[in-house]
């Protein structure tokens, strides 16, 4: 899995800028007058919201929000907060904590006419800072002999916990009327540093969400923002036609 | 525009393979919860295979199961010159009956010994799909009970088929040792 994984990241970088090349390649045919439209979305997280009323063990808020900078570019980033249990056959523990992330979008979207809307690729550096709690724990033995004893339940709590990672993001986002947006992500998350407690693991990071192998992580957010304008500019062909 | 959509079906199937990773299962090369490895040694320190010997906890009805894929009688027997024994994981002791010669009716050959084991429990932790893992460590130190009673002697006699025992390593890591020898 580890490889596969690597083998897409790596590949993934290779052809990335392959593909940015041919979106540039592809701009001089099509130039059409239009205004660009910079501002700030902010948005919330409506997956993480919703499993928050049909998981029982799960609730967690995240506000997206990203801020044009250039006309394919965006600073992007989500803060968030995740209080999960989760019951695995030997394990039974509960994480709380809160995250952040920042990073970048690169709208990879030629849009025609007034539309604005995004396909995008980006990266993002996540932080976050959590507690868990072990509840319950049953000793793995290969070898029943003796009956077994009751499931361990000592509450032990385990603070000041972090973690760091670097997050590849590919989504979209979908204008539906005035400026509301719709849109999704998936992600894609490599662990950097990882401060585990003593004699337990990070199993779930809020943010990063359940651990694999050690340091991967995947992740998917389903999001209404709304599209807070500031400014706009013109193509330099508008630009041209207004001057003359 | 279709290099995008490419990635997005990548990303969407490397969610849904990840669901099933192979760290849902304790693999069996992981180590985990060891049990006491017992070696059986003759006179000259060679090792020397015991014969049709059964082994049963104090307090259980089975003995230990040998031999799992037999379904007679002799599946709690054998030949071997060693042995694996697991320590109960809610105690801080167990005692262990050594049957040679299990099979003889005519009770001349037939021995027993028992053995207690002393230890103390330790759980350390070993992966998501494992949990804890439970080590032992035979007692060593002057205030607490020996790592082993021979028939309730102390200091402790030859039995009736167990000439010495020997503690080659007191704490118990992995099953890929041996902890206990035992001279007949």
């Amino acid at each position: 899995m580890k490889h596969t994984l690597k083998f897409i990241f790596s590949s993934w970088i290779l052809l990335s800028p392959l593909f940015l090349h041919a979106q540039e390649a592809q701009k001089k045919d099509s130039v059409p007058d239009k205004t660009y439209r910079y501002g700030l979305r902010v948005g919330l997280d409506l997956f993480k919201l919703s499993r928050s009323f049909y998981e029982k063990d799960y609730k967690g808020l995240e506000i997206v929000g990203d801020y044009r900078i250039a006309k394919s570019y965006y600073l992007a980033g989500e803060i968030g907060n995740e209080n999960k249990t989760v019951d695995d056959d030997r394990l039974n523990f509960t994480t709380k904590g809160t995250y952040f992330k920042a990073g970048f979008n690169y709208n990879a979207y030629e849009n025609w006419l007034d539309m604005e809307n995004l396909v995008y690729i980006g990266l993002r550096y996540g932080v976050s800072s959590f507690s868990q709690t072990l509840n319950s724990y049953q000793i793995y033995n290969a070898n029943p002999y003796f009956p077994e004893p009751a499931a361990v339940q000592p509450g032990e709590k385990f603070s000041g916990l972090s973690a760091q990672w670097v997050e590849f993001v590919a989504g979209v986002n979908a204008k539906v009327f005035n400026n509301i947006y719709v849109g999704f992500s998936f992600r894609i998350n490599k662990l950097v540093s990882n401060k585990k407690p003593q004699d337990f693991d990070n199993l779930y990071i809020p943010g990063f969400h359940r651990t694999y192998d050690g340091d991967f992580g995947v992740g998917f957010n389903y999001t209404v923002s709304y599209f807070i304008p500031l400014y706009k500019t013109k193509t330099e062909k508008a630009k041209e036609a207004v001057k003359k | 525009m279709k290099k995008i959509a490419t990635i997005l079906a990548v990303l969407l199937l490397v969610n849904g393979f990840s669901a099933c990773e192979k760290d849902d299962i304790c693999s069996e090369d992981t180590p985990t919860t060891p049990r006491l490895m017992i070696e059986f040694y003759g006179d000259n320190n060679v090792l020397k295979p015991v014969t049709n010997l059964k082994v049963t906890a104090d307090g259980v009805a089975d003995p230990i199961v040998f031999n799992a894929d037999v379904t007679t009688a002799s599946r709690y027997l054998t030949n071997a010159s060693n042995i694996a024994l697991p320590l109960d994981l809610s105690a801080e002791k167990v005692t262990y009956e050594f049957t040679l010669n299990a099979t003889d009716t005519t009770g001349l050959l037939l021995k027993t010994d028992k053995i207690e084991f002393n230890y103390r429990r330790k759980t350390v932790y070993v992966s998501r799909a494992c949990g804890y893992k439970m080590l032992f460590d035979l007692n060593n130190l002057p205030d607490l009970p020996e790592a082993y009673v021979l028939n309730n002697t102390t200091p402790p006699q030859a039995g009736n088929w167990i000439k010495r025992i020997f503690i080659e390593k007191f704490n118990l890591e992995s099953e890929n040792e041996t902890h206990v020898k035992i001279y007949f």
